[in-house]
């Protein structure tokens, strides 16, 4: 029996923990930022019941679907999350959040983020990237939006005009392209 | 790119489109012509399909077409969860039996926000000179009752908006542990003149409309917002100002917005000048055309309000009762603030920042000159522009305010 089994205290910020990226990459976090992603929190807390040591930085959570570019970002958008998450009350704030959204690159970049939040169960950034992804292509056509995301139409002329025909009614006051 | 997206990933970026957004998506490929059915986020919204230019016949026919693609992808829904299901619909009395059919489809499905809207886009809202046309309507236009709305035990929902629901029998939102955050009802005329609420989750509260008979039973703890406006009441009656009294007394609220029609009324309530114990407002919204009638209103919530830290007046046009009477005998109301010189213990001890415009000027100065902890003012001279210019306190001549205080005109 171990008495130096101090448990792991969420709310002191020195607390680090280990994550392993795709490529190999060891990154040592804050609790605090490891612990919005809640498939890490998930699996900290199982390996904790099954008495293994798992205490900060002694342990190493790997994570094989995500790359460490990706993790990176997310990490850093962690840790400006208080100011970019509370509600836009105006419209000047929305404007903000818009731009803040904005810098969050290509619509690649944006699926790769998206990818690894829904798999890190890391809510907030799910909201956040897929907000900045609906706003790229805001009333926008679909030819626009294949291009911007890279689909190949597939379906006959007729077959295209017979389905928007019928939905007629969502195709109308798109902006030009 | 997407070919490495599994379609449950698809299907949460569709669900973060606006609906309309999300049904394009379904020609964009093979892959993507049905994903959309799924969408957590569902907005139906009968002006996409009603042309109000048309004759009355070809938009009732038009609206019927709305409601069975309404009704088709409801019935053919296969997702276990909505996160919003919004419903909006100017003819609510033709469809009763459908629109219920939508709110137990967004209930069963577990809404997080639902969303009812029954407006009519041909009236002007929230424009006083058209509530006057409102009320000369004949009665049958919406003398039958339109539905009750009833919300008996719907857990799960977060969020609940009414908009226009005029003649609504019947208003009801109650449940053992319902977790109803955040509820507003605009433009509201009620027949049985009663809403009951019972949430105790209830944080935000915002109504508009005739005054009705409130039931309140919501949790003190969690109640933080208040925004209650009256200004479809026509009728001068000092009696009211007990109810609004009473109504006040509900909250612990932080943050409260009021109306013209409360300023005028709640010094006739219980006690004239103050609540008979101190309210927890930080911030105070005073919707106010600033007419004197109003003042004793703005000096019972400034006496009220012990912690307030930034009053807001939010100037506009009020209903101005002519049979108004002072509830102070003997007050010239044209050098009201010039006379004033209670202090009130929120002006000295808590004020942050003053919110207002020029036409304010006696009250502003009122609160400038005895605002000890005074840091921001905000003094915009119309709505219409946004600019502000900052100007350090330090600069102008208010020796009572501290360092670094600030005041913004323009």
């Amino acid at each position: 029996m171990s008495n130096t089994s101090e448990n792991p205290n969420p709310s002191s910020s020195s607390a680090k923990i280990t994550l392993k990226t795709s490529d190999n990459e060891l990154f040592e976090v804050e609790e605090a930022v490891a612990m919005k992603f809640c498939t890490v929190k998930q699996y900290f807390e199982d390996e904790k019941d099954n008495d293994v040591a798992a205490r900060g930085s002694s342990t190493v959570i790997p994570l094989p679907n995500v790359h460490s570019a990706v993790l990176a970002r997310l990490i850093s958008y962690c840790k400006k999350l208080p100011q970019s998450n509370a509600v836009a009350d105006n419209h000047e704030e929305e404007e903000t959040k818009k731009k803040e959204r904005k810098q969050y690159g290509t619509p690649g970049d944006l699926v790769d983020l998206i990818s690894a939040a829904n798999y890190l169960d890391f809510k907030e950034g799910l909201e956040f990237f897929n907000q900045a992804l609906a706003d790229h292509i805001q009333n926008k056509s679909v030819e626009y939006v294949r291009k911007f995301f890279g689909i190949k139409g597939d379906f006959e002329p007729h077959e295209e005009e017979k389905y928007r025909e019928e939905y007629a009614w969502a195709f109308e006051g798109v902006d030009e392209d | 790119m997407f070919r490495k997206l599994s379609e449950h990933l698809i299907l949460i970026i569709i669900s973060f489109l606006p609906f309309k957004e999300a049904v394009r998506t379904s020609v964009l490929s093979k892959r993507w012509r049905y994903i959309w059915h799924e969408t957590r986020n569902i907005e139906f919204d009968e002006r996409a399909f009603v042309d109000v230019r048309e004759s009355q016949e070809m938009q009732a026919s038009q609206r019927r077409g709305f409601m069975d693609f309404a009704l088709q992808r409801i019935q053919n829904y296969q997702g276990r969860h909505i996160d919003k299901f919004q419903l909006t619909l100017s003819k609510p009395e033709n469809f009763n039996g459908d629109i219920q059919r939508c709110i137990s489809f967004a209930i069963i499905h577990n809404v997080k926000g639902l969303g009812l809207d029954f407006s009519d886009p041909t009236w002007a809202e929230d424009n006083l000179d058209n509530h006057a046309a409102l009320f000369d309507l004949p009665l049958n236009v919406f003398g039958q009752i339109l539905f009750s709305c009833n919300f008996r035990n719907s857990d799960f929902m977060n969020f609940t908006a009414l908009k226009q629901c005029w003649n609504l029998d019947h208003l009801e939102i109650s449940g053992p542990n319902l977790r109803l955050k955040c509820f507003v009802a605009d433009n509201c005329s009620l027949i049985s003149n009663e809403i009951v609420i019972e949430a105790p989750n209830l944080r935000f509260f915002k109504y508009s409309g005739t005054i009705p008979h409130f039931e309140f039973q919501i949790h003190p703890a969690h109640m933080e917002e208040a925004d209650l406006s009256f200004g479809m009441e026509l009728d001068y009656d000092e009696s009211i100002g007990y109810d609004l009294y009473k109504l006040l007394q509900l909250y612990p609220i932080k943050v409260l917005t009021i109306c013209s029609f409360m300023l005028q009324l709640i010094p006739h309530g219980d006690e004239p000048l103050r609540m008979e114990y101190d309210m927890n407002i930080r911030h105070l919204i005073l919707k106010t055309s600033m007419h004197p009638y109003e003042f004793f209103g703005i000096v019972f919530f400034l006496n009220s309000s012990p912690y307030l830290e930034t009053p807001t007046l939010d100037i506009g046009p009020g209903r101005i009762f002519y049979d108004y009477s002072s509830p102070v005998e003997g007050e010239n109301l044209d050098r009201f603030w010039l006379e004033r010189s209670i202090r009130y213990t929120c002006v000295v001890k808590s004020l942050k920042v003053v919110e207002g415009t020029l036409d304010e000027l006696c009250l502003l100065g009122h609160l400038i000159i005895y605002g000890k902890v005074l840091q921001h003012t905000y003094v915009p001279v119309s709505k219409e522009e946004d600019d502000l210019i900052h100007v350090p306190l330090e600069d102008a001549p208010l020796p009572t305010t501290k360092d670094k205080a600030k005041c913004e005109t323009s």
